[in-house]
This record gives C-alpha cells, sequence and structure tokens, in this order.
C-alpha cells in the first residue's frame, strides 16, 4: 500500500488508484469532468488539475496513479489559478443557460464553478459565444451542443461498456461536436445511461425536457423491479405532480455498477399510466360497485374461513414472481393456514429478448424468492393446479398479482375463461386490471413497487431492499398489508404484522438460506442468501 | 562563408532522389557497417555523437531509443515524423523529395538498433511529390535488398510503409500521429504512458522526425566524435535552418548548431528588402516565441535559444521588417492553432477560439485595453496545462508578441481604427 500525503494529509491507499481517488478517501474532491470510474482515462477536460511534488507543471490528477512518497498538492495557489481558469475556459462557449438547463442544480459543471469559478465572465454576452444547433441522438435523447463540453463521457461509453459505438465525435477544435455516425441512433438498452454520465446538461431525455428541477423532487433509493436483475435504483418524485418523474441507476457495484437499462429508466411511465386500480370493487350480482377495505376483506375472509374448514383442495391461491419476499411468504403462510390449500406462482413465460449481461432474459423481479419462499409452489404443483382449475375442481381462488391468462396458451384461455366464469369465488389483488380480474367477485387495489416497502430476491441469491418512493393511488394498499388483512381473518394472531421489514423478521426465522437476515442486514447494498438456498 | 553542408550534400544533383545517385556518392555504406555492429553498439554511438531530434524538442535521440526495453516480447515499431506542418518549417520537404534514401537508411539503422521489423514513414497529406518520391525510394530499397527480408544477408528483416495523412497539424504531434497510423482521428494521448513504452498498436515504439534520422548515416560513416565536434559541445552537428518571410535570399542554409541569428539572416539571408529594420524573428517555427530586433544577436542553439525564452524548435526562422503589422500576426497565429486544435483540452479549444476573437477586435479597432491582460492570462493558462504543446505552441509567441510590442497594441486599440 503506498503511502502518499495530500494537502498534508498522510494516507496509505491502494495500489493503482489515481489521484482524484486517493483524495476523495481523504475527504478532499478534486473537480473533474471527463475522469469517470467506470470508463478509460483520457485526461481531456483538464479540469483535475493538481501540484505534485517534484513536478514543475501542474498534472491531471485523473492521470497521475499514487506511488509510495507521493506528495499532491490541491491546494496551492498554482493549483486553484489553473482549475480556475479551467473553468473559465470551459465558460468562454457555454451557453450559462443554467436557468432554463434541466441539468441545473445536480450539474457537476455549475457546482465546479461555484468552488473555482471565476464570478464573472470576461468574454462578453451571449451575442460573443458560439452557437450551434441542438440535436437528437436517439428518439429519446436530445444534444445541445452549445452545453457540451467536450468530455466524451458518452462515447467512451458506447465504446467501451455497450461496445455498441454509435457515437464519436466530429469536427476538430472549436468545431468539435458529438455525433451519431451515420445509419446509427444511440437506441441500444442500455443508451439511456449518457444522460447520468454527461456532467453537464448536454444530453436530456427528451421526454422530460424542461419538466424537471431537480430541487422538487424527494428521492428514494430502491431496487428495479423489471428484471431478475435488480439493478439498484433512486426513485425521484415530484410533489408537485404527485408522481415518479425519473429513475436513475444507484451504483452497486455487485449488481449493476452505475447502470441501468433503459426499461428499468423509462418504463416506469406505463406502469404509472396504465389503468390504476384505485378502490375495492366487489361483485353485486351482475354490476361492479366501490366496496369499502373493509366489506371487501370480510367478504374473502369469510370464504376462506369456509374452506378452512370445507374441503381445502377446492381452494388455491396465486401469486407471481412479481411478488416481494414478504408477499410471498405470507401467500405461503395463508395457504398452510388454510390446511391443504395449494399455493402456486403463476409465473408467464415470456422473455425479455436482451443483449447486454446487465440485462436478465427473466422479467420477473423474485424469480429466486418464489423458489425459496413459495417452495412448494413448483413448476409440477402449478401444473396439476391449473389442470385442476381447468377442470373445474377448484372453486375458490385467490389471486395476488399474477395474470393467469399470461400463463396459458391458444386453447387453453378459452378453457380458462370458461372455468373462471365458473368458479365460485375469485378475488383479484392488483395495481391494474388485468384479463384475470375481468372475472372477480372482488378485486383489491394494489401498491406497485414503486409504492410499496418489501425485498426481491434477485437472479444471484441476493436479497435487496425496495422502498415506497410515493403512495398508492386512491385507497390501493401494498400486498404485503393486504395479505396480512386478509390472514387476521383467519387467524388473528399469526399474521399481525406491523410493517414489511417485521415479516423479514419472520422469514429469517423460519426460512431456509434467510437466517439472520433483516432490513438493517440487507441495507442499501443487499445481502446474498447463505449458500444451497434456490438461487 | 559557405554552408556546412552533410544533409543537404546532394540536393542540387541532378536525380539526386534515386537509389543509383545515392549509392554514387557511397550511399547505403553506413547500413551495411551498421549491420556488423551490435545494436546497442549503435546506440551508444548516438548517443555519444550528441545528436539531438530535430522534430521541435530537442530531445537527445540515442537516449530516446534506450527507453525500448531491448527484450519486449511485443514487436517495436519506428515511425519516421514526416508530417512538416508547422507554418515557417520547410526543411524536411526538401529530404522527402531530393534525397529520400538517405532517410531511409537512417530509418532501417535505426530500426535495427531498436530491434524493430517495421517502420512507418508519416507524411503529410499535402506533399504529393514527397510522398511519391519515398514511395518510389522505398520500392527500389527493396529492390536492392536493403529492405525486406534478411537485409544484405545479415539476418535482419524490416518492412516499410508509407502512411499518407489527411491534413492535420496535429498530426505531427507524435501520439496524434501514432493514432492517425492506426486509423484514427489524430488526437494526442496523454502522457504517460510514453510511446516507448506504449505507442503504436499498444507496443513500444520511437518517433523520430526526418532531419533526425538523416543525420544517423553519416554519424554511424564519419563517427560519432566527428559529429560532435561540429557545433557546440551539448549542441552537436549541422542544423538546416529554413529562412522565410522579409529576408533577400529565403531559403534552407545547413550551418553548424550555434550559428549567429543575425549572421544567418544578414550573411546567408542577404538582409531584409531595401535594408528594412527588421521588427521581430520568430527563431524556431511558428509555435516560437519572437524575438524583437534588439534580442538578435544571439547563438542559435537548442539551450541558448531557450535561456533567452523562446525555442530552437524547427529552426524556421521567419523574418518580419517594420512594414509588418504585430496584431496581424498575433490574430493570424491564433487563428491557424485555433483551426488546428484538435480540441481534447478546454484551454486549448477555446483558448485559442478566445484568442483569435479578441485579437481580430483589437485589429479591427473594437479592442479595448484590458484585453491585453486577457489575452496575457489565458496565454499563461494555455502553457503548461494541456495533453500536447499544441496549446503552448499558441500561447508562446502571442504572449511574446504582446509583451514586446505592447505599444504598438494599446496604440492600435486607443487610435480605434482598423
Ligand atoms: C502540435 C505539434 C506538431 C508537431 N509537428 C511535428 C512535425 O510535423 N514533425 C516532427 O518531426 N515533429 C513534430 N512535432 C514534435 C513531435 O511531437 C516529436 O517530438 C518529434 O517528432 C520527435 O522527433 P525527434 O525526437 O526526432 O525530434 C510536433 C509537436 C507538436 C506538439
Ligand atoms: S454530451 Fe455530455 S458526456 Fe458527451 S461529451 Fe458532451 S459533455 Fe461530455
Ligand atoms: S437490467 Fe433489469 S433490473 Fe436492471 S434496470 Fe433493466 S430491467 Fe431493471
Ligand atoms: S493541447 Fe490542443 S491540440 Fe493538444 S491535445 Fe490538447 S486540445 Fe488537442
Ligand atoms: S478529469 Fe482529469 S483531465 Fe478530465
Amino acid at each position: 500500500m503506498p503511502k502518499i500525503t495530500i494537502d498534508g494529509i498522510e494516507l496509505d491507499v491502494d495500489d493503482g488508484l489515481n489521484v482524484i481517488q486517493a483524495a476523495a478517501v481523504a475527504g478532499i474532491e478534486i473537480p473533474h469532468f471527463c475522469y469517470h470510474p467506470s470508463l478509460s482515462v483520457v485526461a481531456q477536460c483538464r479540469q483535475c488539475l493538481v501540484e505534485v511534488e517534484g513536478v514543475p507543471k501542474v498534472l491531471p490528477a485523473c492521470n497521475t496513479t499514487v506511488r509510495d512518497g507521493l506528495v499532491v498538492k490541491t491546494d496551492t495557489e498554482k493549483a486553484f489559478e489553473a482549475r480556475k481558469a479551467a473553468v473559465e475556459f470551459t465558460l468562454i462557449n457555454h451557453p450559462l443557460d443554467c436557468p432554463i438547463c434541466d441539468k441545473g442544480g445536480e450539474c457537476p459543471l455549475q457546482m465546479t464553478t461555484f468552488t473555482h469559478g471565476p464570478g464573472y465572465s470576461r468574454v462578453g454576452g451571449p451575442e460573443d459565444k458560439k452557437v450551434r444547433q441542438k440535436s437528437y441522438l436517439s428518439d429519446r435523447i436530445m444534444y445541445d451542443a452549445n452545453r457540451c463540453i467536450m468530455c466524451t463521457r458518452c462515447v467512451r461509453f458506447t465504446d467501451e461498456v455497450t461496445k455498441t459505438h454509435e457515437l464519436g465525435t466530429t469536427g476538430r477544435g472549436f468545431r468539435k461536436k458529438i455525433s451519431v455516425f451515420p445509419g446509427k441512433t444511440l437506441d441500444n438498452e442500455l443508451a439511456g445511461n449518457v444522460i447520468d454520465i454527461c456532467p453537464v446538461g448536454a444530453l436530456l431525455p427528451k421526454d422530460t425536457l424542461h419538466d424537471e428541477r431537480v430541487w422538487y423532487m424527494e428521492f428514494t433509493d430502491s431496487v428495479c423491479s423489471l428484471c431478475s436483475t435488480g439493478c439498484n435504483i433512486t426513485v425521484g418524485v415530484d410533489p408537485r405532480k404527485g408522481e415518479v418523474s425519473r429513475i436513475r441507476p444507484r451504483i452497486n457495484e455487485e449488481v449493476n455498477g452505475h447502470w441501468i437499462c433503459d426499461r428499468g429508466r423509462f418504463d416506469y411511465k406505463e406502469i404509472q399510466e396504465s389503468t390504476r386500480l384505485k378502490d375495492p370493487i366487489m361483485k353485486s350480482d351482475k354490476d361492479y360497485e366501490i366496496a369499502s377495505w373493509e366489506n371487501a376483506i370480510n367478504g374473502i375472509g369469510a370464504r376462506l374461513s369456509g374452506m378452512k374448514s370445507g374441503d381445502a383442495s377446492a381452494c388455491a391461491i396465486a401469486g407471481s414472481a412479481r411478488l416481494t419476499n414478504e408477499e410471498m411468504f405470507l401467500v405461503a403462510k395463508l395457504s398452510s393456514t388454510l390446511g391443504d390449500c395449494p399455493a402456486i406462482c403463476a409465473t408467464g413465460t415470456e422473455k425479455i429478448e436482451k443483449k447486454f449481461d446487465l440485462v436478465s432474459n427473466d422479467p420477473y423481479p423474485n424469480s429466486a424468492g418464489a423458489r425459496n419462499l413459495m417452495a412448494q409452489a413448483n413448476g409440477d404443483y402449478t401444473k396439476t393446479t391449473i389442470d385442476s382449475l381447468l377442470a373445474g375442481r377448484i372453486d375458490t381462488l385467490v389471486v395476488i398479482e399474477a395474470d393467469l391468462f399470461e400463463m396459458v396458451s391458444g386453447q387453453e384461455k378459452d378453457a380458462l375463461s370458461r372455468a373462471l366464469e365458473k368458479i365460485g369465488f375469485l378475488a383479484v389483488i392488483d395495481y391494474k386490471l388485468t384479463e384475470t380480474a375481468r372475472y372477480a367477485h372482488v378485486i383489491l387495489p394494489a401498491a406497485s413497487s414503486y409504492e410499496k416497502d418489501g425485498t426481491f430476491t434477485n437472479d444471484a441469491g441476493r436479497v435487496q431492499k425496495i422502498k415506497k418512493a410515493i403512495s398508492p393511488p386512491g385507497k390501493a394498499k401494498p400486498g404485503w398489508e393486504i395479505l396480512c388483512m386478509i390472514g387476521e381473518k383467519l387467524d388473528k394472531a399469526l399474521f399481525s404484522y406491523g410493517s414489511a421489514s417485521d415479516v423479514m423478521d419472520d422469514i429469517s426465522l423460519k426460512t431456509p438460506g434467510y437466517g439472520g437476515m433483516s432490513y438493517d442486514g440487507v441495507g442499501t447494498v443487499g445481502k446474498v442468501i447463505e449458500h444451497g438456498a434456490g438461487r | 562563408m559557405p554552408e556546412q553542408r552533410i544533409i543537404r550534400n546532394y540536393v542540387d544533383r541532378t536525380n539526386s532522389y534515386t537509389v543509383g545517385s545515392y549509392l554514387s556518392s557511397g550511399g547505403y555504406s553506413a547500413l551495411r557497417k551498421a549491420l556488423g555492429m551490435a545494436p546497442g553498439e549503435i546506440t551508444d554511438a548516438v548517443k555519444k555523437s550528441g545528436l539531438r531530434g530535430r522534430g521541435g524538442a530537442g530531445f537527445p535521440a540515442g537516449i530516446k531509443w534506450s527507453f525500448i526495453p531491448p527484450d519486449s516480447k511485443k514487436p517495436v515499431y519506428l515511425c519516421c515524423n514526416a508530417d512538416e506542418s508547422e507554418p515557417g518549417s520547410f526543411k524536411d520537404r526538401e529530404i522527402l523529395e531530393k534525397d529520400p534514401h538517405q532517410m531511409i537508411e537512417g530509418i532501417i539503422i535505426a530500426c535495427y538498433a531498436i530491434r524493430s521489423h517495421k517502420a512507418y514513414i508519416y507524411i503529410r497529406g499535402e506533399m504529393p511529390y514527397g510522398a511519391k518520391r519515398i514511395q518510389q525510394a522505398i520500392e527500389e530499397a527493396y529492390e536492392h535488398g536493403y529492405l525486406g527480408k534478411n537485409i544484405l544477408l545479415s539476418g535482419f528483416d524490416l518492412d516499410m510503409k508509407l502512411y499518407i495523412g489527411a491534413g492535420a497539424y496535429i498530426c505531427g504531434e507524435e501520439t496524434g500521429l501514432l493514432e492517425s497510423i492506426e486509423g484514427k482521428k489524430g488526437e494526442p494521448r496523454p502522457k504517460p504512458p510514453f510511446p516507448a513504452q506504449i505507442g503504436l498498436f499498444g507496443c513500444p515504439t520511437i518517433v523520430n522526425n526526418v532531419e533526425t534520422l538523416a543525420c544517423v548515416p553519416h554519424i554511424i560513416n564519419n563517427g560519432a566524435d566527428w559529429f560532435a565536434s561540429i557545433g557546440t559541445p551539448r549542441n552537436t552537428g549541422t542544423k538546416i535552418f529554413g529562412l522565410s518571410g522579409h529576408v533577400n535570399k529565403p531559403g534552407l542554409y545547413e550551418l553548424p548548431l550555434g550559428i549567429n541569428l543575425l549572421e544567418l539572416i544578414e550573411e546567408y539571408g542577404g538582409g531584409t528588402p531595401g535594408g528594412r529594420k527588421i521588427k521581430a524573428v520568430s527563431p524556431g517555427g511558428s509555435s516560437s516565441a519572437v524575438f524583437s530586433a534588439d534580442e538578435l544577436d544571439i547563438a542559435m542553439d537548442f539551450d541558448t535559444v531557450a535561456a533567452a525564452g523562446s525555442m530552437l524548435g524547427t529552426a524556421g526562422v521567419t523574418v518580419m521588417d517594420e512594414t509588418v503589422s504585430m496584431i496581424k500576426v498575433a490574430q493570424n497565429l491564433a487563428h491557424f492553432y485555433r483551426d488546428e486544435s484538435c480540441g481534447q483540452c478546454v484551454q486549448c479549444r477555446e483558448g485559442t477560439w478566445w484568442l483569435e476573437k479578441i485579437l481580430r477586435e483589437i485589429d479591427e479597432g473594437k479592442g479595448s485595453i484590458e484585453h491585453l491582460d486577457i489575452i496575457l492570462d489565458a496565454c499563461s493558462q494555455m502553457r503548461g496545462t494541456t495533453i500536447c504543446a499544441l496549446a503552448d505552441g499558441c500561447a508562446m509567441p502571442i504572449e511574446s508578441i504582446v509583451r514586446k510590442f505592447r505599444d504598438e497594441f494599446e496604440e492600435h486599440i486607443k487610435m480605434g481604427h482598423s
């Protein structure tokens, strides 16, 4: 471990670090634009200049590797003046339109200008700057060449991370800009990440253009629910609008590094814009009516209590790999409380067509959780249960976050609708109106994954927390809460959990592989289940 | 006093560029001699000769060669830098067009010394004539067994390829050149690593200037001591000076390093037309700080010129007499560097743009006195802060012009005319 000194602070640092990283260990921030920890070092922006003892020139910290005895000074007049000048140069042709720039408030150039900038311009006004056309790199991403500071992070991202090579620089010197290669567009599955890594507002999502102000937003750490990778994300909510307005990656080197895919980034809108269920609904005679939670739960409770004493094999509960670990645990618990009532995992068969390792082809966030927590819900068992449903042998069915029509194909779809038309009792719990819900006697509105607490077990066996970023619409409630409400009707003591975290504490006591698991233990980066449990 | 011609000795001969002409004056005898020596001996001889790079920086060639790891597992490359694009520099061009075999022989010897089996000659795109001559010379060298497999039955193999640039000054910067040969945009690489460690295609590489390599056969033939005896102790050998601007006899003059600048201008260049007063001299290509009229009594070698705050650079000497507007000179320089900046470094991309804008405004009569300090600030922050020396090359002459001719600027600004 090399021993180095930065601004008089002596420290031992890991081999191979550059001076930006080493300074961060000492709590010293060296401003930088082109350096990014997941991309190659190009030392182009020349913002990170520092003094190194024994070297007459200032050096870029990003391209200076630590070695034993290295003495770095970031706070000398010479180093500071060099960085200050770099900011002034950077701003010469920068439009400084922060008030209408979506990056404002979270812009590294803006922050560096505050810490280092001259505070006034020696160039003149806007009429003294070169002006260039805005363009689009894809349907989703806008490029503003005026704001671009030519750090080439975006180019390196497409060269080094996705290796799709859509971007390059064209032109020389002050004419240089980012261009898409002829015949290409920046639409690979990970393309949206360039928005985050752009250190200025030169690359922005088109759909929210002039629609976001970061200081109004509230951010919640969570996990993506759109495939079994479980990328770590932050969910940004604009309380003025009361809706999710952005999803951004949250760094987790064990899972997604700095990146997420474009489904994870943009598809929240589909959930948000789908027809959301907002009230409990009960069917009376032929009509549907809005009901109170109390009446709806009582209705389900009464039906299930009847089953508990009667023929449990005529009853079934269907969940899916969309459920959280906690919800799965509660589904299993409900099924065992009901005796022989099977709990199946009604997960569809569709796969994601994907190009990159980051993305999983399993579109469900909790398939590993299902294997561990709904252990009886294995494939054969599910098949037998579906078969008895189609054969009309199941008379009471509770479906939570599953659409049975996604599981069957062709002719079976008709058989399924005939069976559901005839079924004695069907309760559906979901955030949107599914095909299955159309046959339900009771529909309960559930929270989406942005609206509830819980955990998923990703395809590497890592248990990770999703967190409520926003309240569910109308009277909708998180699935785990709904399951507890139903469970309490069967056995009050068994289902009186105060939070999703309480459920996890119970899981840790009862489920192989999850021993010792708790919300604290899972923390912000997750915790891997014990070896041998089904991953 | 006649020139002291070593490299330019045969350039005036008819067909001087052919292998026949070159052989008739003893060409390729140095190669024969070199192939009988150990590679290390050649590097030692070049070190001992004191030969310093003629591309601009004056770095000792033998020392540079010794940076190549002798047991490299990867191939080693040599690139001959024939991009000569610096305004005021035209010394390499004559070698390329009139005596290319001399340079090729130097390349072969250098490759043998550094154990390279592949050499590139990177010529600027605007020299089609030179490119044709080089291509012909390479083919002749292959035909005569100086290139290819088992050169002169020594067991040493070398291939040589001509690479024609697409027309960018920045491709003369050694790592911009490497990028260009690799088929990319000519954008200099941050150093470290240096080309001798990681160069062309990631392999150890030496980049040398045309004139540097052309010196090598003479050193081998006549001995390191002979070469070291020419010039001054730390600045050995002859140097081709390219004299241009307001002189009666512009052209190339090969003289020992250390020649007095005034003597060069007056004796060899025949003074200024009409005997007009000299106003300024750019001593080493457009990137060098200018000398004012009272600074011309100076020895033209790397160290003395550097000590005087400029650089010998390419030794392209441009003389400007009293009819010249230093404001236009500065603006013209800024314009050139602005257009040639590769655009990676902010100090260079934006600094050259800014300097050009301010200097144009001053020239047009729209300047202010504060502009002069902005120019000096910008220049000082463009120096030593960027990936390559292009930004320095813009800042140094402009800074020197504003400092040394500040009165002219101030007067022009006050008069407000264009
Ligand atoms: C902007 C710029 C342009 C350059 N152009 C040339 C050139 O055209 N020819 C050249 O030999 N060296 C040029 N150089 C210098 C090279 O980088 C390099 O130092 C030289 O080729 C090394 O050769 P030498 O050691 O034989 O002098 C240039 C440097 C810079 C910064
Ligand atoms: S668009 Fe953004 S990321 Fe790309 S080069 Fe410009 S500033 Fe850098
Ligand atoms: S890769 Fe999977 S988990 Fe990651 S953002 Fe995309 S859909 Fe979400
Ligand atoms: S100094 Fe100028 S030419 Fe050299 S690398 Fe930087 S931007 Fe390019
Ligand atoms: S961060 Fe070091 S030069 Fe850009």
